[in-house]
């Protein structure tokens, strides 16, 4: 149960940045996800935290102390990683109770310990077998089991669900936040999976190439993305984004998709955009479930017709793809009458519209 | 184009037996094979595509038997998992590999490269190695070797898996418009539900090597056959709740008797009787309501899982059962918020005790044992 503080961390490997600058102040007893796709850095951030890896410049403390001289065994942090790292050859029961062993528990406490963690875990009939009896999910509850029952200061998690099948995934989700819940422990989670960091986090830490992107609560990002690559990340289906030039016809802005498709921003919102020069590449970024068939509801919403190409179902939800010359635009919709090959009026509403400068991918806010 | 259809065929293998399988799939059809891992649906692509003969049964190509005929007689291109480019070969080098090994004239071949590089929009890539490509890039390269011969019809295992997410959704998009552009039959095999139900026209859901059910998605996703079915398709997954139900009350009681539900009619059998049963019911069909609102049940709401356009509670109900709402939009609530949750009769799924769905067929109530 500790805070940790990463300043102005930088990690290099040679000529690569793995890590650049980074700034994350993670509070006591909160789960923070570090999310990004593969290679953006948060496994080797994870990893200086841990003390496996050495910043090349910066610090990281654990409630503002300088941990660079401990051992890493005495630092109290505890794993979970995505294959397990579980003694198969031995005991259910020593797998538990190894971590206390080595700290020179007292036995009789080991023996509580060990059987409520179990039971917690509900593995107690297990504890007897060799650990490489048990299932695959069994392995994970195991995994996480044998880290949480030494009590770290902090607990970290490399992609731990990633193996498991996906009813045991949506299963496994909620255990852990229960877990986190009940053993207040500060957490901090390694994803490249977006749905598990909103689901589980207080608070998402997004990377790209070793650069933090935003640092918010999940509907933060969600919901106002800093630049376009947040935007892109977070959700599924994706945001659309719609990329064109600016113009202004009568006093009014206008985004310049190609020579032929043009679309009016005439929302009062979006009146400010005229003090930008014409020529400004920008993107437009709506996200699917705010998109509605039919008739405009509002009139600054933004009118278009496209035909839809192809229908996926998505459990309870239907997305369409809808081709707009040459652009694709994806609805979330609830329209059952929606039919691919079919000409379809829909409405971007001008209030969930959000937009970026196409160059440097900021959101401008508006 | 290509009809493609099993009979009766069977597989032992030394831990698993496949079959007996029959499956019917259509001249230009996307059909989905969907099971979990290990679970035989790899093993049923060997078997379309000749590397394994069955034990017993017939494989039909456009209705001739090839039970017989080997692989490269079948004319049925496969895509890999893993891609299974040749590292050291360009792209280009990559497609005509299949044709040069027929001994096709080179002009034919160019003729089928420049095809194919249209279809898939790969002429800027095709001269590039395997290693100076993206994901996806690859994954086309490895479409286009397969549909440079113009096979009669496309097997495709996990093809996207390897993937990130977001170009997992972009690609099964694409392939979905190749197929239904070039009128292919595809068959196409994963274990993610959301990726095989999104885009095919049919589903088989594999269970233990057998088919459990074979529908549209619609079909699959509203009506599943069994329970295991209903529990793989989904996310989060269906609640289930074990209980007795009446044939002659059309009325389900759980096992605790906290919950009572009208699901149907009463039907008008010989012998009425109380069946063992389970109820399932997908998170998002739960009418959740706040404060002493009316409700089937109350519960307290343990977790709140923010997903952007939608939000999952999960809800502690009677006896610690832990039951998944899944509601439109952004909603919040208190971690211990009370709430009420409405069981909508027409909604709720409903299984007999060996997992069927009951009645299976509105004319087919089975008689008492």
């Amino acid at each position: 149960m500790s805070s940790i503080q990463i300043r102005n961390t930088t990690k290099q490997f040679g000529a690569l940045t793995a890590v650049d600058n980074l700034n994350l102040e993670i509070e006591n007893g909160e789960f923070v996800a570090l999310l990004g796709p593969s290679g953006c850095g948060k496994t080797t951030t994870m990893n200086m935290i841990a003390g496996m890896e050495h910043p090349t410049s910066g610090q990281i403390l654990f409630d503002g102390e300088d941990l660079s001289d401990t051992r890493i065994q005495d630092r109290g942090v505890g794993f979970v990683f995505q294959n397990y790292a579980i003694f198969t050859h031995l005991s259910v029961h020593k797998n538990l109770s190894y971590a206390l062993e080595v700290t020179r528990v007292p036995p009789s406490e080991i023996e509580t310990r060990v059987n409520a963690m179990a039971r917690r875990m509900n593995i107690e009939h297990r504890l007897q077998q060799k650990a490489s009896t048990l299932s695959v999910n069994e392995m994970q509850k195991l995994a996480i089991g044998r880290s949480a029952i030494a009590e770290p200061r902090i607990f970290l998690l490399d992609e731990p669900l990633s193996n498991l099948d996906s009813v045991f995934r949506a299963y496994m989700r909620s255990e852990l936040k229960v877990l986190q819940h009940e053993f207040k422990q500060t957490m901090v989670y390694v994803t490249h999976d977006q749905i598990e960091a909103m689901s589980l986090a207080d608070r998402i830490a997004v990377i790209d190439k070793g650069v933090l992107q935003q640092f918010g609560d999940p509907l933060e990002v969600y919901n106002d993305p800093s630049n376009v690559f947040v935007a892109n990340f977070i959700g599924s289906p994706s945001m659309n984004l719609i990329e064109g030039t600016l113009a202004v016809s009568e006093g009014k802005p206008e985004l310049a998709l190609g020579p032929l498709t043009t679309i009016g921003l005439d929302d009062m919102r979006f009146a400010t955009l005229v003090e930008r020069s014409a020529g400004n590449r920008l993107v437009l970024g709506v996200r699917p479930e705010f998109i509605y068939t039919g008739a405009k509801r509002t009139a600054g919403d933004i009118a278009l017709t496209g035909v839809i190409d192809v229908i996926e179902r998505i459990g309870p939800k239907k997305i369409a793809h809808v081709q707009m010359g040459g652009f694709e635009i994806r609805i979330n919709s609830d329209d059952p009458d929606l039919r691919p090959g079919q000409q379809v009026e829909f409405c971007l509403p001008a209030s969930k519209c959000l937009l970026f400068d196409a160059d440097t991918g900021n959101r401008i806010r508006i | 184009m290509a009809s493609i259809s099993l009979s009766n065929v069977r597989k032992n293998y030394p831990k698993f037996d496949l079959g007996p399988i029959d499956l019917e799939i259509k001249d230009n059809e996307f059909f989905g094979v969907f099971g979990p891992p290990s679970c035989g649906k790899t093993s049923i692509l060997k078997i379309i595509l000749g590397l394994v003969s069955p034990d017993e049964g017939n494989v039909f190509i456009n209705g001739a038997d090839a039970t017989d005929a080997r692989a490269n007689e079948r004319n049925i291109a496969m895509v890999f998992q893993n891609l299974a480019l040749f590292p050291h070969m360009t792209g280009r080098d990559n497609i005509l590999f299949p044709l040069r090994e027929r001994g096709v004239p080179v002009e034919e071949a160019e003729k089928q490269l420049a095809r194919v590089s249209e279809v898939l929009h790969i002429s800027h890539i095709i001269d590039k190695t395997p290693d100076k490509m993206s994901g996806g890039e690859r994954q086309r390269i490895a479409l286009g070797r397969a549909f440079v011969r113009d096979p009669a019809g496309f097997l495709l295992d996990e093809p996207i898996a390897a993937l990130d997410a977001r170009l997992r959704e972009e690609m099964r998009v694409e392939l979905k418009r190749l197929q239904r552009e070039g009128n292919h039959t595809f068959i196409y095999v994963s274990h993610d539900e959301e990726e095989v139900l999104g885009i095919s026209d049919r589903v088989a859901v594999v269970e233990d090597g057998c088919v459990a059910q074979v529908g549209t998605p619609d079909e699959i996703y509203d009506r599943p056959s069994s329970i295991y079915v209903a529990r793989i398709v989904g996310s989060p997954p269906m609640n289930f709740i074990e209980g007795r139900f009446s044939t002659a009350t059309g009325e389900f009681v759980s096992a605790d008797s906290h919950l009572r539900i009208e699901i149907a009619p009463p039907h008008v059998v010989d012998n009425p009787r109380v069946i063992d049963a389970t109820i399932g019911v997908r998170p998002e069909n739960l009418a959740v309501s706040r404060g002493n609102s009316d409700g089937t049940i109350t519960g307290t709401v343990l977790s709140v899982e923010p997903l952007g356009s939608f939000t999952i509670i999960d809800v502690a109900a009677f006896d610690g059962a832990v039951i998944k709402a899944r509601l439109p939009g952004q909603i919040t609530f208190d971690d211990g918020a009370e709430i009420r949750l409405g069981f909508p009769g027409s909604a709720v799924h409903l299984f007999d005790a060996d997992g069927r769905r009951y009645p299976a067929a509105p004319a087919a109530l089975p008689e008492a044992e």
